[in-house]
């Protein structure tokens, strides 16, 4: 079971996240990256799979240079990755969802893959369109917002759930070779210790162009179907009235409040 | 006349919601650039729904009627969708940005050549060109796009930010479109799964306190629990806390768990991810507790303290008890 699982390292959604003063970009100087959620859980269940049945897990990142990619790809050698194949351009992060998933088409399209995995979306852009776009262009069918994954390798499918609303799922199943996006939760990601990145330092990155893949930025940049005209933090629809203080302070002028809505029992 | 198109929804034998919200935003639309609404319903045995959808007032109900439509699958959804849209060419097309909609929006973007943009909370055309509105870094910032000019496109709408219209008791006009679908489909409908069983229903409940990744680890959600207890209410959770395994599935609030309205809501250490905020915000007080003075919470809290939770919990408890 030959697994490609596509990566991005997005901003470590716990820091404060502010916009440049041209509104057209976040302020990137001094962000930490990390690997996307709901990548590492598409990561772990593509190892859970080689473990079950052997072969290989490749991982592959479209990535501009100051998200740190190579950080992210050393963990994910350490966790037991067979390959990283890393796009490094620092143009890659003017490209929307739709040039993204060009781009990986044009990475993916000449690997060897039972399946390809992708998040459901990522933390930072949001669009959940990458995975479904990508396996359109491939022509290999998808499936979105995976819950749990059954393969069955000699009939040539595998029956997946898929997440829909209110707690609901639907069992589906899909010919393989096919591509899943990925939901949190499917599984328990592992953590890779210091002791394996450090052994995975030594372990090669398959690194390349733009040019590798017989393209330049002129040609991706005009795949893009958006373009940003501003960014701005939202306005407060609410008006949020905040208690401040000490903690002892603050717990008995939210007693005090609660008792005057009437929403305490005494 | 130029058309927008309402790709509506519909599951286990009702339409849902967003079929309708995006009807009044579709209408909005339509008054400025002088187009007309209509949806287009796909399934199999569905005249009622199709009737149904009809009385709230647009132009034209397409009912692409196909037995092998009776289930959503990607195939079906793509292949009548695309000879549809071809021969329909609306200039927008519609889509809730949904389990479904994110599933076969894109597939349809691609067969048809046509640009796509997901999740939109607001969207307009200006001189032909649509501009949207989105949420990203976790409803943290705004982003206002352009699309590329084209003569067609599908936008994805999020649920829950359009009211749906009221009924107009006038019946628009239904049109049945029979559409051949053939091949075999690479993806099959197996069945639904259902729910757990659950050990309480969350969305009964006056009082819910509710953690988050704030909450650390799973020991930690006994302060929680607690309070729930001294307050008289009930535990529930945001994804992360489900996902981690340390609270049941029936627990979650949000987009894939339950919608909640109770009296009180208790927010610890929840940043408010977009997905969670759609199962809450309609509570009637809800209070936010979070380190993060920037947690998309606070947007919506009624009251807010910016302080680690560990630390005024317990006094709460303690002077609730009082």
């Amino acid at each position: 079971m030959d697994v490609v699982v596509c990566v991005k390292p997005v901003p470590l959604s716990e820091q404060e996240i502010t916009v440049r003063e041209d509104g057209m970009d976040i302020k990137r100087e001094d962000l930490k990256y990390e690997i996307n959620e709901w990548d590492n859980y598409a990561l772990e269940e593509a190892l859970l799979l080689k473990e079950k049945y052997g072969g290989k897990v490749t991982v592959v990142t479209v990535s501009s240079e100051q998200r740190n990619p190579e950080f992210m790809i050393r963990e994910c050698y350490a966790k037991g990755v067979d390959e990283a194949i890393m796009v490094l351009d620092d143009v890659l992060d003017e490209l929307d969802a739709f040039a993204v998933s060009r781009v990986l088409y044009h990475v993916v399209k000449d690997l060897k893959f039972d399946l390809i995995f992708t998040g459901v979306q990522a933390f930072d852009d949001n669009y959940a369109s990458t995975g479904a776009t990508l396996a359109s262009l491939l022509g290999v069918p998808h499936a979105s917002i995976i819950t749990k994954i059954e393969v069955s390798p000699g009939e040539g499918v595998a029956r997946v759930n898929r997440e829909l609303e209110g707690g609901l799922e639907e069992e589906v199943e899909v010919k393989l070779p096919a591509l899943f996006t990925i939901q949190t939760g499917i599984n328990q990601p592992r953590y890779a210790s210091l002791l394996k990145i450090r052994m995975a330092m030594k372990k090669e990155i398959k690194k390349i162009g733009l040019e590798d893949l017989g393209l330049n930025r002129e040609t991706i940049l005009g795949w893009r179907r958006t373009f940003i005209r501003r960014m701005y933090i939202p306005k407060v629809k609410k008006e949020t009235l905040y208690i401040k203080g000490a903690p002892e302070q603050m717990a008995s002028k939210l007693v005090e409040l609660l008792r005057d809505k009437g929403v305490l029992r005494r | 006349m130029t058309e927008i198109m309402v790709v509506a929804e519909h599951r286990e034998g009702e339409i849902r919601e967003i079929s309708l919200e995006m009807l009044t935003k579709a209408k909005e639309i339509a008054d400025e650039i002088n187009a007309k609404v209509s949806s287009v319903i796909l399934g199999h045995g569905i005249d009622h729904l199709v009737e149904e959808l009809a009385s709230y007032g647009q132009d034209r109900v397409y009912y692409l009627r196909n037995e092998k439509l009776e289930n959503y699958t990607i195939d079906g959804y793509k292949s009548a969708l695309t000879s549809f849209l071809e021969d329909r060419k609306p200039v927008l097309t519609m889509i809730g940005h949904t389990a479904m909609g994110l599933d076969f929006a894109p597939a349809l973007a691609v067969s048809l050549d046509t640009p796509l943009v997901t999740d939109c909370i607001d969207l307009k055309f200006t001189n032909g060109q649509l501009q949207v509105t989105r949420q990203v870094y976790g409803g943290k910032i705004n982003v206002e796009l352009n699309v590329q000019k084209h003569g067609s496109y599908i936008a994805t709408i999020r649920p829950t930010v359009f009211k749906p219209p009221e009924k107009t008791g006038l019946k628009g006009e239904i049109e049945e479109v029979t559409l051949k679908i053939e091949g075999e489909f690479r993806t099959k409908f197996k069945g639904f799964i259902k729910p757990e069983i659950e050990d309480i229903d969350i969305s009964q409940a006056d009082v819910i306190v509710s953690v988050g990744r704030g909450i650390g680890e799973k020991e930690n959600i006994k302060i929680a629990e607690e309070l729930a207890k001294v307050i008289g209410g009930v535990l529930a959770a945001s994804r992360p806390v489900v996902d981690n395994g340390w609270l049941p599935k029936t627990r979650q609030v949000g987009q894939s768990g339950k919608t909640v309205k109770p009296k009180l809501y208790l927010a610890l250490g929840i940043s408010g991810a977009t997905q969670h905020l759609m199962g809450m915000k309609d509570s009637e007080l809800i209070v936010a507790v979070n380190k993060d003075p920037n947690a998309p919470i606070f947007d919506i809290a009624d009251i807010g303290i910016v302080a680690d939770l560990f630390e005024v919990v317990p006094v709460f408890i303690e002077q609730l008890r009082k």
